[in-house]
């Protein structure tokens, strides 16, 4: 408990400096409020919302990380025990992580790493 | 205001340049780009990062709307500078410290009220998909980009599915600067370093910009062959920058962008030895690589398409007056 | 033994990333006047205080219907998250959290900054800084796997997640040493979350700036002082993990975090101006197909060399 006290006093430390930074750049601006304006195209117009369902074309790749991220989650605990349990832990995991493996191979036969 | 002013002044010692370049006047852009390479001023790569708007050469028709435009978006200090000839660019640059730190906010100015926005549209993908498509305009003015170009895109996601050419901007009086032969060498330095400014090799680009000084300022050409030559084989060596630039913009003729970029290596160090005379292989005039960017940046992702554009030396100012069909402006 | 310094330790630590941090932005602005062809003088040097008196100076922007809440927090959100990222780094032999899990920790914050990253490009509704804020994401899909991968060799080898006990580990031999593929891909990594030098794309000028093409005044300033926090807690962060800690020969022991920090800050530096920019579409097959084996290969001898010694 006592290691997570000093990280809330930095939490707190942290939202306060940026609160200083933006007291002193009120203090310091030539002019306080802001300006608004049309977003930035190239010197055109804009007609539409940016925001948009933008079409992420590396879908395919944001599945493979999920299976390689949940498997992260047992990879730090593991990494703190696995020289005590012996051999056994390290022959499990790493037959874990070479089926996992496989799936990237499949993803990139099937084109899935290419994303244009 | 004794503090506040000395802060105001340090602040603007080295002012952000946002630079719109008309078809033609390359020779002020060149200025301000020495001028800023010199001094460190940065090059700023929207308006928001801008503290002037420098506006090079005369800007014609839609090219001073586009001024208009982008100049409503710069926050404050800023200024606008039109440099109309390259005489102008060392007295006017030099004040701009001065002005920016004794800007006062103009009284009655009111804000522009927001316009109003449409969602995006839909239609159909290559995969089969009905997604967003967002029309998004590059050019005229964006960092390292042809003088007066404007590619009209669709876009779904970072790729662009339709694109359409035209040059803004070209009045009477508009002249190629790079019309004369011996300033062969100096073009395509130019178009060299601008090439690596799109490939973010930021180094290289200001070595090159500054071996096209060089190039134009008529010095002895053996120390400038032997640093070029130097600079050339550096290039050719970055295993790096010759992958990204393999398979993008492939044309007929000239190969793709690789080949391009390796093409002009050679021809400077062949123009500076023995300036002048005809170059070997195909280089297609500005109303050809008009007519061909917009199929060659379609299914490209929008750094590779701003590397096509950056591969090919389109002079704008030697394209014709034209609209290309079907795009309406207003 | 790393003990956990008092809580006032807290206020000197912003002071000391800061000054990391400035210490990078000094020598990036020293690399960019060289490059130039100017003379490295001290005006250059000083060029991250002159820039960001100047960001102070500027009137803030809004674009219109911009989304201003997600906007501002992704900016201020990447100070906050590189702060708190440092505080589990122990200097010397005090570490502000001593935490059992601080290798945890601060992989959390250093992946704040996917959300963090977007939020600034997606929030300017512009469609330059939504294509920054989306390369972001799409470059950490390639490099954030082979980047944790890498934090668990050091765990590993130490059989701790507590970052005083792995560079307590390194007293006779560095990770580094037997560690060399990991030591790389950290460095790449961080390479990533701080879209630093080839990984710069998510801001890089061929979309007028990316995720900051709409920002000005003190939201820009606060985006490009949070990355270089971050890249100076990162490479402070490298030293317990990979660099032996406090550990070296007749000065005192934060001395030598430091000055290893400074190395590594100098390394990623000079890195940077090295190499053109990597296309944000083919960091994916490299990162998938050769770093991540890599990495997972090196975790594995790690895990074997592990079991040999205890």
């Amino acid at each position: 408990m006592s290691s997570l006290v000093p990280l809330l006093a930095m939490l707190a430390l942290a939202v306060g400096l940026l609160g200083a930074a933006y007291g002193l750049s009120v203090l310091l601006t030539v002019r306080r409020r802001a300006l608004v304006a049309g977003p930035f195209l190239s010197g055109g117009l804009a007609t539409e919302h940016a925001v948009s369902r933008f079409h992420v074309r590396w879908y395919p790749v944001t599945l493979l990380f999920l299976a390689f991220d949940m498997e992260m989650v047992f990879m730090y605990p593991w990494a703190v025990v696995a020289a005590d349990i012996g051999a056994e832990a390290v022959v499990e995991m790493f037959a874990f992580l070479a089926m996992l493996l496989v799936g990237v191979l499949y993803v990139w036969r099937e084109g899935g790493l290419r994303w244009v | 205001m004794g503090l506040i002013g000395s802060v105001r002044r340090a602040a603007f010692t080295r002012p952000h340049l946002l630079l719109l370049t008309a078809p033609g006047a390359a020779e002020v852009r060149i200025a301000v780009e020495r001028f800023a390479r010199r001094r460190g001023w940065p090059l700023a790569d929207s308006p928001a990062d801008a503290d002037a708007l420098v506006e090079a050469g005369v800007l014609h028709g839609e090219m001073a709307e586009v001024a208009e435009t982008v100049w409503r978006q710069l926050p404050a200090p800023s200024i606008r500078m039109p440099l109309a000839v390259p005489a102008e660019v060392e007295p006017g640059l030099a004040d701009l410290p001065a002005r920016l730190a004794s800007w006062r906010p103009e009284t009655g100015e009111e804000p522009e009220a927001a316009p109003e926005l449409s969602m995006a549209d839909r239609a159909e993908d290559r995969d089969g998909l009905k997604l967003d498509v967002l029309h998004v305009p590059l050019g005229p003015l964006l960092p390292h980009w042809p003088e007066g170009l404007r590619l009209v895109t669709r876009l779904q996601g970072d790729v662009i599915q339709h694109a359409e050419a035209e040059v803004l901007g070209l009045g009477p009086d508009t002249r190629s600067f790079w019309a004369v032969e011996d300033r062969r060498a100096a073009r395509r330095l130019d178009a060299i370093a601008r090439l690596l400014g799109v490939a973010g090799w930021t180094a290289m680009q200001w070595r090159c910009q500054a071996l096209r000084d060089r190039a134009l300022a008529d010095e002895p050409r053996d120390r400038l062959v032997g640093d070029l030559k130097a600079a050339a084989a550096r290039i050719r060596r970055s295993r790096l920058l010759r992958s990204e630039l393999t398979g993008l913009g492939a044309v007929a003729g000239t190969g793709d962008a690789a080949d391009r970029l390796h093409q002009w290596l050679t021809e400077v160090v062949h123009d500076l030895r023995a300036p002048g005379g005809e170059l070997a292989g195909s280089h297609p005039s500005a109303a050809e690589w008009l007519d061909m960017l917009p199929d060659t940046v379609v299914g490209a992702e929008l750094t590779a398409a701003r590397l096509i554009v950056a591969s090919v030396d389109l002079d704008t100012a030697e394209a014709e007056q034209r609209s290309t069909t079907g795009v309406h402006h207003g | 033994m790393v003990e956990q310094s008092p809580l006032w330790s807290v206020l000197l630590l912003p002071v000391a990333l800061g000054a990391l941090a400035l210490f990078a932005a000094s020598l990036n602005a020293g690399f960019a006047a060289a490059a130039a062809g100017r003379p490295v003088v001290a005006a250059e040097l000083a060029g991250p205080l002159r820039e960001g008196t100047r960001l102070l100076v500027r009137q803030r922007r809004r674009t219109a219907r911009a989304d201003v809440l997600l906007w501002r927090l992704g900016a201020g959100g990447i100070v906050v998250a590189a702060l708190l990222a440092s505080a589990v780094i122990p200097f010397g032999g005090f570490a502000v959290s001593d935490m059992p899990v601080g290798v945890v920790w601060f992989n959390a914050m250093e992946v704040l900054l996917w959300v963090l990253v977007w939020m600034v490009g997606w929030g300017g509704n512009s469609a330059y800084s939504l294509v920054g804020g989306y390369r972001f994401l799409a470059q950490g899909l390639a490099y954030e796997l082979p980047l944790m991968f890498a934090l668990t060799a050091p765990p590993l080898a130490a059989g701790s997640l507590r970052v005083g006990e792995i560079a307590q580990a390194q007293e006779s031999l560095w990770f580094v040493v037997w560690m060399p593929v990991a030591f790389a891909v950290y460095l790449i990594g961080l390479a990533g979350v701080t879209f630093w030098g080839p990984l710069s794309s998510p801001a890089s000028s061929d979309v007028a700036g990316g995720a900051l093409a709409e920002l000005s005044g003190i939201d820009r300033l606060m985006v490009l002082a949070g990355r270089y926090l971050m890249l100076a807690a990162g490479a402070a962060f490298a030293v317990p993990m990979f660099l032996g800690g406090g550990h070296g020969p007749l000065l005192p022991p934060w001395l030598w975090s430091v000055l290893k920090t400074l190395a590594v800050l100098g390394l990623l530096v000079w890195l940077g101006w090295r190499w053109p920019r990597v296309r944000p579409e083919r960091l994916m097959t490299p990162a998938w197909l050769v770093l991540l084996p890599a990495v997972l290969v090196q975790v594995l001898i790690v895990g074997v060399l592990a079991l040999a010694r205890g």
